[in-house]
């Protein structure tokens, strides 16, 4: 490059200055733990005060609604036996069922996990099955 | 011609009567349709040696038979496919696939499309594509770059070898039930069966197999050592094709799941949707960087490694979504094999590829120089680094979360080695973080997509930058302001204003001095002058109108700024008010047809007390899908803003809907863009080649 | 009728339809099937298979020709020439682009100047050395003499034209005007000055009336212009 030093350098210190920003900006709002029911569970005190992932099935029996608000469940979920209960805020995609797979993003709180977006898998037949989370489209490649 | 047909009518009585499931004795479409994968995997193994050796021997007749090979393979592949088609609207079930993926209600038509809606069809339309592109492209260079024919030949035909390979061996997609024979089809998803499932995947396929020839060519033109210019040409249309229907697909893909599926956004950073957005920044940086080596001889290099990562993305994508390496609700599933195999493939790209190229960078030297940071070759040198650290970032941002669980299991497995470390949690890394690094990215990228086409190439004087940039940085600094008075306080919003601002000015101001420029040439009214213009320096004005749809994508996006939502429940009679408009619940209704169950909610939309539309949300359920009913939605739409509606539950005796309410400002103008941005690159697709054209940018 | 590369395309193409045709004539009132989608399907089946067996029929006969060396050349002499001429349209091209800019007030005037004499020049070298030794106009040929004298680097845009050895071209100032050797007009081989058959490809040598140019590739790199 026929540059003048002084631009080389100016620019390498840009570039490293905008490096150095981009990547201690954090970013840690979009990036969430993921962890199956079971090993939450098992250890609780490590993800208190933390928003996660939680993946686990919905027990069947145990969805209760409240009437009158707009989305307000409470159920448990559970993997191997491992019990967590759960209290829900929001609408529930349309493939939420018992005995379905969930995930749902929030946090501990009282022993409860509260949660405003779930996930939800049906078990399917068709191995295109595609689940209705509000954050992913469903459909095929 | 006589020996063929006797061998098609011994062929057809075995097959014809009664057109019906049951495969007749040996030779029914399954076995035939193995056999011809067989036959085409062999083929393409020779085809690869003939023009290897022809080219190291320079032995016309043998570079002759790899092209001829190359035509062979796509006569081959298109004998399969009508196979795999003619199974699925025979109803032929003893195939697996077929069984699959269709039953005999559904319409013809999804007959059809279902050849590439399960894995292993996919990959057979891939090879079906490819062997396409590849007769094409050899079909129209076979004169024009004699020296890279056998080159390109080969590496193409090695390419059909691996994908044929995994059709042979892993993935067959005409594998039989060897045991009990269903009589009847699984069926497709009704889900899945509209418009866009037609038009979503092969315009992305398209995209995607189209990219194989470039790199076709580039790996020729590094065999041959002839890397000057001559690869570029032929090539050049292949990338805008293949980026026309990346840009197709990928927009269409958002605008589907904005549409139907009730969230209210279009893109939500899933694996599948960003494995075709890498090959899609790959390619925008190259259509622009050769532009650099045509004009000045620099950037060789640059050009080579973006068209190898480009091809190289598109393998990656294809793993992705393949392999289950990735999670993901598009993906096919998960496929230990099929992930090893893919590994195995891009390793070896990698290998082949980069080793080739280092070997040859004496070769790639530039012949000018970069003179000053004011010039355009500079601005494109920024560009290509911005478009590639973009795939960079997607990449490794989509793969992280797999790490992170490989990472688990190693400490596992391992406990002793990787004891130095906490294994963590497998992470999920949603939206907010890739929207945060993008959303500069973005707008850095649309910053120099108004100052690039004003920089002069070697050097610009300031005279000139004042000249240029005085009228532009006004409006975008006007565009800037106008929103933050009427209320919009987000400084991205704000910046994303401004910056569309900004670069349309520049693209107006480009048209119209052209016109003046014109205009000053010849005596022309402004249409002519305009057409004569666009006509005359179509790659030029083509790529601005391209990047006028950039801007309006943009200003799509930058209406996030001040979107709103509000999910609420509401009975007949009650309305809600969200931002200027007001929703008023007039009643719910229940119907149904012969595939489903309905209920449907009527919702005037109000703004200033006037009612601009009435919105129709409903919640359907398949007879075929009982326990999974789709949620339909409902959107009034003006350049504005939408407004969208979506239903949850509904309880027709109480009357409760729960509603999803949305207020996406600016939206259309996403798709607008999208529609303009395709308009431009036909006009630079159109670029004639003749003596003397003078085209360019 | 399977040399001509167009008529091949005819013939399968069209032995294809002919067969989807009469296969369905066949199917029709033969077995009696409908005239439904799986029936157009499987004649579309039978006119794929012909067309994949025509196609592997072409390239077996491909193979069984005799063999002939592969009309190359040198080692990358023959795109002289097409390099020659994408050299020029490109030089006019980026000419013509220089001038606009030059109009839409993106160069200045003195920029614009030096930037369009160096194309301008080379462009005139590319023509000449397409067109296979005319002769050079007095004027011109002092001015790149002058030219030629004047350098004692290598310009940034460099000229197409250039001997073999590549490190040592940019310490001698280059003369386009070199009489020992010519290149074919038809396969553009290299050829010594006074043959009269091109010593590759065998058409007649066009006769020259005074300068000619020298062999414009070097076999290792394949490149127009070289390296400096």
């Amino acid at each position: 490059m026929a540059l003048p030093v002084t631009t080389k350098i100016v620019l390498a210190l840009a570039v490293s200055g905008i490096a150095v920003y981009m990547i201690s900006a954090g970013g840690s709002e979009g990036v969430l733990e993921y962890i199956y029911v079971d090993k939450f569970v098992d250890e609780m005190p490590r993800y208190a005060g933390r928003i996660v992932k939680v993946h686990g099935t919905v027990v069947p029996g145990t969805v209760q609604q409240r009437i009158g608000a707009a989305g307000d469940y409470t159920f448990e979920v559970e993997k191997d036996g491992r019990r967590l209960p759960v209290h829900y805020t929001n609408m529930v995609p349309d493939t939420f069922a018992e005995g379905g797979e969930v995930v749902l993003t929030g946090e501990l709180k009282d022993g409860r996990f509260e949660s405003e977006e779930m996930a939800a898998k049906c078990p399917s037949k068709y191995e295109e099955q595609a689940s209705a989370d509000p954050t992913k489209p469903p459909g095929k490649r | 011609m006589s020996i063929a047909l006797a061998a098609m009518t011994s062929l057809l009585s075995s097959l014809a009567p009664p057109l019906s499931a049951v495969p007749t004795g040996a030779l029914s479409i399954a076995t035939l349709g193995t056999a011809t994968i067989l036959v085409l995997f062999v083929l393409s193994l020779g085809t690869v040696a003939l023009g290897a050796i022809g080219a190291h021997r320079r032995s016309e007749r043998l570079i002759e038979g790899a092209v001829q090979g190359t035509y062979a393979s796509f006569g081959l592949a298109a004998f399969a496919s009508s196979l795999i088609i003619y199974a699925f609207l025979s109803g032929d079930y003893s195939i697996q696939y077929v069984q699959h993926t269709s039953d005999a209600a559904m319409p013809l038509f999804y007959k059809i499309t279902a050849f590439w809606g399960g894995l292993d069809g996919s990959l057979l339309f891939w090879v079906l594509l490819h062997t396409l592109f590849g007769s094409l492209a050899v079909r129209a260079n076979r004169m024009r770059h004699r020296e890279l024919i056998p080159h390109v030949v080969a590496v193409l035909a090695t390419i059909t070898c691996f994908f044929v390979g995994l059709l042979l061996f892993i993935k067959d997609p005409f594998s039989q039930f060897l045991l009990e024979v269903p009589t009847q089809g699984k069926g497709l998803n009704p889900l899945l069966q509209n418009l866009y499932m037609i038009i979503h995947p092969p315009s992305l396929y398209l995209g995607y197999v189209s990219l194989a020839v470039p790199y076709a060519f580039g790996m020729a033109a590094l065999f041959t050592g002839q890397v000057d210019a001559a690869w570029q040409r032929s090539v050049r249309r292949w990338v805008l094709f293949s980026w026309m229907f990346l840009t197709f697909g990928l927009i269409l893909g958002g605008l589907w799941a904005y549409e139907e599926l009730g969230w209210g956004g279009y893109w939500a950073w899933d694996p599948v949707e960003n494995a075709g957005l890498l090959p899609w920044f790959t390619a925008t940086a190259f259509l622009h960087s050769v532009m650099i080596q045509e004009r000045r001889g620099m950037m060789k290099a640059w050009n080579l490694v973006l068209i190898i990562i480009s091809f190289l993305l598109t393998i990656v994508g294809t793993f992705m979504t393949r392999s289950g390496v990735v999670q993901s609700v598009h993906a096919f599933g998960s496929d230990p094999v099929l992930a090893w195999t893919f590994g195995g493939f891009m390793l070896v790209i990698v290998l082949v590829s980069f080793g080739l190229l280092i070997w040859r960078l004496p070769l790639l030297r530039s012949r000018g120089e970069l003179e000053s940071v004011m010039s355009r070759e500079f601005a494109f040198l920024v560009n290509n680094w911005l478009f590639l650290i973009c795939a960079i970032f997607v990449l490794t941002a989509t793969m992280w979360p797999t790490f992170t669980e490989w990472r688990m299991i190693l400490a596992e497995r391992y406990p002793d080695w990787m004891a130095w470390q906490d294994p963590g949690e497998r992470v999920v890394i949603g939206p907010p973080f890739f929207n945060q690094y993008m959303r500069p990215l973005g707008l850095a990228l649309l910053l120099l997509t108004g100052i690039g086409p004003l920089l002069a190439w070697r050097k610009t004087s300031t005279a000139s930058l004042v000249r240029q940039f005085a009228g532009p940085l006004a409006f975008g600094v006007g565009c800037t302001v106008l929103p933050w008075q009427l209320g919009i306080d987000s400084p991205w919003g704000l910046a994303c204003f401004g910056l569309c601002g900004f670069t349309f000015w520049t693209i107006v101001q480009e048209f119209y001095r052209g016109i003046a420029l014109r205009r000053k040439q010849r005596p022309q009214n402004v249409l002519e002058a305009l057409i004569s213009l666009v006509l005359r320096a179509r790659r030029r004005y083509g790529g601005y109108i391209v990047h006028l749809g950039v801007v309006l994508m943009f200003l799509g996006w930058a209406g996030n700024a001040y979107k709103l939502e509000k999910k609420v429940q509401l009975r007949p009679g009650e309305e809600y008010t969200l931002g200027a408009y007001t929703i008023r619940h007039e009643g719910l209704h229940a119907t149904e047809d012969w595939q489903k169950e309905m209920i449907t909610a009527d919702l005037s939309v109000l703004k200033g007390g006037e009612v601009k539309d009435v919105l129709r949300p409903a919640r359907w359920w398949y007879y075929q899908l009982p326990d999974q009913p789709t949620t339909e939605v409902s959107r009034y739409m003006t350049p504005g803003e939408d407004v969208y509606v979506s239903m949850q539950e509904v309880d027709m005796t109480s009357g409760w809907t729960q509603l999803s309410l949305y207020i996406n400002p600016l939206v259309n103008w996403i798709w607008i863009g999208m529609a303009v941005m395709l308009a431009g690159a036909l006009v630079c697709a159109g670029t004639r080649k003749s003596e003397g054209a003078v085209d360019d940018a | 009728m399977m040399r001509d590369p167009r008529m091949r395309v005819v013939l399968l193409a069209g032995g294809a339809l002919v067969t989807a045709v009469v296969v369905l004539a066949i199917l029709i009132v033969g077995f009696g099937a409908r005239l439904d989608a799986p029936t157009i399907s499987l004649a579309a089946v039978a006119a794929a298979l012909v067309y994949a067996l025509g196609q592997l029929y072409a390239m077996v006969w491909a193979l069984s020709r005799p063999d002939q060396v592969a009309q190359v050349g040198q080692a990358a002499g023959s795109f002289t020439q097409a390099e020659l001429r994408d050299e020029k349209r490109r030089l006019l091209r980026a000419i013509k682009e220089l001038e606009f800019d030059f109009g839409m007030g993106k160069l200045s005037k003195g920029d614009f100047d030096t930037v369009i004499a160096t194309y301008r020049l080379r462009a005139i070298e590319v023509m000449r050395a397409l067109e296979g030794g005319a002769t050079l106009h007095p004027e011109l040929a002092k001015l790149l003499a002058e030219r030629d004298l004047a350098r004692n680097t290598p310009p940034v845009v460099e000229m197409p034209v250039e001997t073999n050895a590549a490190p040592e071209a940019s310490a001698r100032p280059r003369g386009p005007l070199d009489d020992t050797t010519r290149i074919c007009g038809g396969c553009s081989g290299t050829n010594e000055a006074d043959a009269r058959f091109c010593k590759f490809c065998g058409v007649p040598m066009k006769k020259l009336d005074g300068t000619s140019v020298a062999p414009v590739q070097t076999p290792a790199t394949g490149e127009i212009g070289g390296a400096p």
